[in-house]
């Protein structure tokens, strides 16, 4: 029975060592002389710490110790100390094994019982899914950022990065749902700038993008916080200006916005000169839906165009 | 169920014994680890059915990991060591140098492989032998060690505390660890029989008559 159960601690598919109270090695299995390429006749009543230099270092003392004289039962992960008995074929990089230190009594000696398992083929599986997870995560990484740039693009005029129809369309609705809510006046102002075909012809479009960038820039720092500035198209701009106290708020406000326009732009050398029309509709006195709020804003705009340019108009006084 | 002056004596104890283990740690991984314990309870099992009691956040319901060690003779238990999964996640990254970002409120849990249940259940495998054998030695009585074995836990509200019904006594030892700068928050839990808490406050009692 004694030599059944030696022979199949030599079968079993892991290192197994037995070591006596001097760490002198007394059973070496045959796994271990493939392994390591050495024989029991090399191994048997040699230290094992003198023959196998990373079992002379303190964590496996101390595991060995701790067996001896603690009864502790010790476990050494390959994560923490990658290898204790190099394979004999050093084909392989980066070993892994895991070591299993225990308590053995028998005919009232002290022993202990080492457990090794190569586990590189294992750890390099995990290196290769760890790999393949960080790619993973980095190419949801990417596709996140695509999709924020598209959304930004599919709600965002190019030319300008203002806020484009859709955008302008769903600001206006919350808006006028908010007013509502609150009982507030709003303002909405289309603002069509004079002369801005001209510029496009005599200059050339480089001219007419470069005026369109820069006559957003110059209406964007009139903005409060919770304003919305868009460009509809061509050169056609809208502003949401919810919060108004009274009609003569939204007059100030058309005011600064044809004042910011009056200097010059210079382009290449040039200076060029531009007006706006403005036209203003009022929630909820002109209409309490966005597509109405709109339309008026831009029907006062026209006024405007017909009355000579260069002015703001109210939805209300030109009807 | 322990005094103040037991509960210092005690919280004093257990400091010096994880403070052993850290400096084992320490030397193991290569870096420097500090393991602190500022908070001792000894509570009836009973009493944690009933709710109102001073267990630690790490029992929300959530996951966890546990490694668990059974240690028997004289005294006689099972002992835990419990992380919130972020947490062990943390602790094992940490140990083997490599980068965790945790996202604030991120509801996914971290991915833990074989390897990192390997790191984990050393770590425990260290710490609990550490504690556990310092306690057979204050009881000057031989305790006889298993080999942790380490879970991933979903506990839900309702089985929170199923997996500690295996003593009448819990030790609780809310323990923090600093790894590299790192802040890692877990509970040694150790369920004790009644004659071993007995022998244990016996001893205490003994130590501050002396």
């Amino acid at each position: 029975m004694f030599k059944l159960a030696y022979l199949a601690l030599d079968k079993v598919n892991q290192g197994i060592i037995i070591l006596d109270k001097d760490l002198k090695i007394v059973f070496w299995n045959a796994w271990l002389e493939q392994y390591a390429g050495k024989s029991q006749e090399e191994t048997i009543g040699q230290k094992l710490p003198q023959l196998f230099s990373d079992l002379s270092r303190k964590p496996c003392l101390d595991a060995f110790q701790g067996a001896l004289f603690h009864r502790q039962s010790r476990f050494l992960s390959g994560a923490l100390h990658h290898c204790f008995i190099p394979p004999a074929e050093e084909i392989q990089k980066d070993v892994r094994q895991n070591l299993l230190v225990e308590p053995l009594d028998y005919n009232d000696e002290k022993y202990i019982l080492l457990q090794i398992s190569d586990m590189t083929g294992h750890y390099s599986r995990v290196k290769q899914l760890k790999h393949m997870i960080k790619e993973i995560d980095s190419e949801y990484e990417q596709v996140r950022a695509a999709e924020k740039i598209n959304r930004f693009k599919a709600f965002h005029d190019a030319l300008t990065g203002l806020p484009n129809r859709y955008l302008f369309y769903d600001r206006l609705d919350n808006a006028i749902s908010m007013a509502q809510r609150n009982k507030e006046m709003l303002a909405v102002v289309f603002l069509d700038l004079d002369g801005f075909k001209e510029v496009n012809d005599s200059y050339g479009h480089e001219a007419g993008d470069y005026l369109l960038q820069a006559v957003a820039e110059r209406l964007r720092v009139l903005l409060r916080e919770s304003d919305t500035l868009a460009r509809l198209g061509g050169d056609e701009f809208l502003f949401i200006f919810p919060q108004i106290k009274s009609e003569s708020d939204a007059a100030t406000i058309a005011k600064k916005i044809l004042t910011a326009l009056a200097h010059p732009f210079l382009f290449w050398g040039w200076e060029l000169y531009l007006t706006a029309s403005i036209g203003i509709s009022l929630y909820p006195k002109d209409a309490s839906d966005s597509r109405n709020l709109i339309n008026k804003a831009d029907l006062a705009m026209y006024q405007v165009k017909d009355s000579g340019k260069n002015d703001y108009h109210f939805y209300h006084s030109v009807t | 169920m322990l005094n103040p002056l037991q509960k210092d004596a005690l919280t004093e104890l257990v400091n010096v014994y994880v403070g052993y283990a850290a400096s084992l740690l320490s030397e193991m991984v290569g870096l420097r680890i500090l393991l602190s314990v500022p908070r001792v309870d000894l509570i009836p099992e009973s009493e944690m059915e009933q709710g109102d009691l001073p267990l630690p956040d790490i029992f929300s319901p959530g996951h966890i990991v546990s490694s668990y060690v059974s240690f028997g003779q004289d005294f006689r238990g099972k002992a835990f060591l419990v992380f919130p999964v972020q947490q062990a996640k943390l602790l094992v990254n940490a140990c083997i140098g490599e980068e965790l970002l945790l996202e604030e409120g991120d509801a996914v849990p971290p991915r833990f492989l074989d390897t990192d249940f390997d790191v984990l259940k050393e770590i425990s495998n260290l710490i609990l032998n550490a504690v556990i054998g310092e306690f057979g030695n204050l009881l000057e009585t031989r305790v006889v060690f298993t080999v942790p074995e380490v879970e991933l836990i979903d506990v839900t509200e309702s089985d929170q505390r199923l997996f500690l019904k295996d003593g009448v006594y819990i030790l609780i030892l809310h323990t923090t660890f600093t790894v590299a700068e790192i802040q890692v928050q877990g509970v040694i839990m150790i369920a004790l029989n009644l004659n071993s808490v007995s022998c244990l406050l016996n001893k205490i009692d003994a130590m501050l008559e002396a």
